[in-house]
């Protein structure tokens, strides 16, 4: 209290700093003493909540920054499951597309076998048809031949048989029977 | 009561041995074929006639198929030949169908020596 009394009388006295500077010390002393109450008020009904309202932010913002986090790696861990899936399946399906060609290609060598065994079933029945349509055309040329001859020996002997040539092929005849 | 072919044959075969005539036989063999119905086995009681006669009473029938009429040293020849018998009936037919040759019938036997019959063998192979 001195001191203000002292800085007020040697401002009344002279111009001191403050004057020269334009400040009203007084109204600077109840600004103060407000600013200090505001302080106070602030630091003890405003800034208690607020901190809290902060720090709650603070952890919902960190839960879900971390929720992110472990939503980023289950999402990896997905991506690399699905990724271990396509290559299983890439594998899967590469086994499958050779195992496809192979019995294509076994399913294509049995059919040509097959073909080349049907194909050589009716060559060869084929052949026997000719051959026996050969042996039939055979048999009924013998057949004509035999008839024609025998057909020619009858009409010439009819026409050369006379009693005394019959009478020698008997006489022949019974040579050989007995 | 019908008999039995081999008894009618057997009667048959009796009378001509005993001097009935062909014709008086045949009309009787006739008679029985004709009233038993069995016109068709005439030739079967035929040849049962014959052969009992050739069995029985050394008699044989011999038929000969020729084209042409048989030389008489021929039908000797084949008489000798075909018939064993005390007594021979020969019978001769000319069938141009053999065309050449004999064919000597006999109970029981037959000689084909025919050129028809060596045609037909040659149309067999």
């Amino acid at each position: 209290m001195n001191s203000l009394q002292v800085l007020a009388s040697t401002s009344s006295e002279k111009p001191g700093l403050f004057e020269a500077l334009g400040i009203d010390w007084k109204l600077l002393l109840l600004q103060s003493i407000a600013f200090l109450i505001m302080l106070y008020v602030l630091k003890r009904f405003v800034y208690p909540p607020l901190t809290r309202a902060l720090d709650e932010r603070q952890k919902t913002v960190e839960a879900g920054l971390q929720a992110a986090k472990d939503a980023e790696e289950k999402a990896q861990k997905s991506q690399q499951e699905i990724e271990e899936l396509l290559k299983t399946a890439r594998k899967e399906a590469s086994a499958i597309v050779a195992t496809a060609r192979s019995e294509a290609a076994a399913s294509v060598e049995s059919a040509e076998e097959k073909a080349k065994a049907r194909a050589k079933r009716i060559a060869d029945q084929a052949h026997e048809q000719i051959e026996q349509d050969v042996l039939a055309a055979r048999k009924a040329l013998k057949h004509d031949t035999i008839e024609l001859v025998a057909l020619a020996t009858e009409k010439i002997i009819n026409q050369k048989m006379d009693p005394a040539k019959d009478k020698k092929v008997i006489e022949a005849s019974l040579q050989e029977a007995k | 009561m019908a008999l039995s072919r081999r008894k009618v044959a057997l009667y048959m075969a009796g009378r001509l041995h005993e001097g009935d005539s062909i014709q008086t036989v045949a009309r009787s063999i006739a008679a029985y074929l004709d009233q038993t119905k069995s016109r068709r086995s005439a030739d079967v009681l035929l040849k049962e006639i014959q052969r009992i006669l050739s069995e029985n009473y050394d008699h044989t029938y011999l038929t000969m198929f020729s084209a042409q009429k048989l030389d008489q040293a021929v039908q000797k020849e084949l008489v000798r030949t075909f018939a064993h018998t005390k007594s021979v009936e020969i019978v001769e037919q000319i069938d141009p169908e053999i065309i050449g040759g004999v064919v000597v019938e006999t109970p029981g036997h037959e000689f084909d020596a025919s050129i028809a019959s060596k045609i037909k063998m040659l149309k067999a192979v």
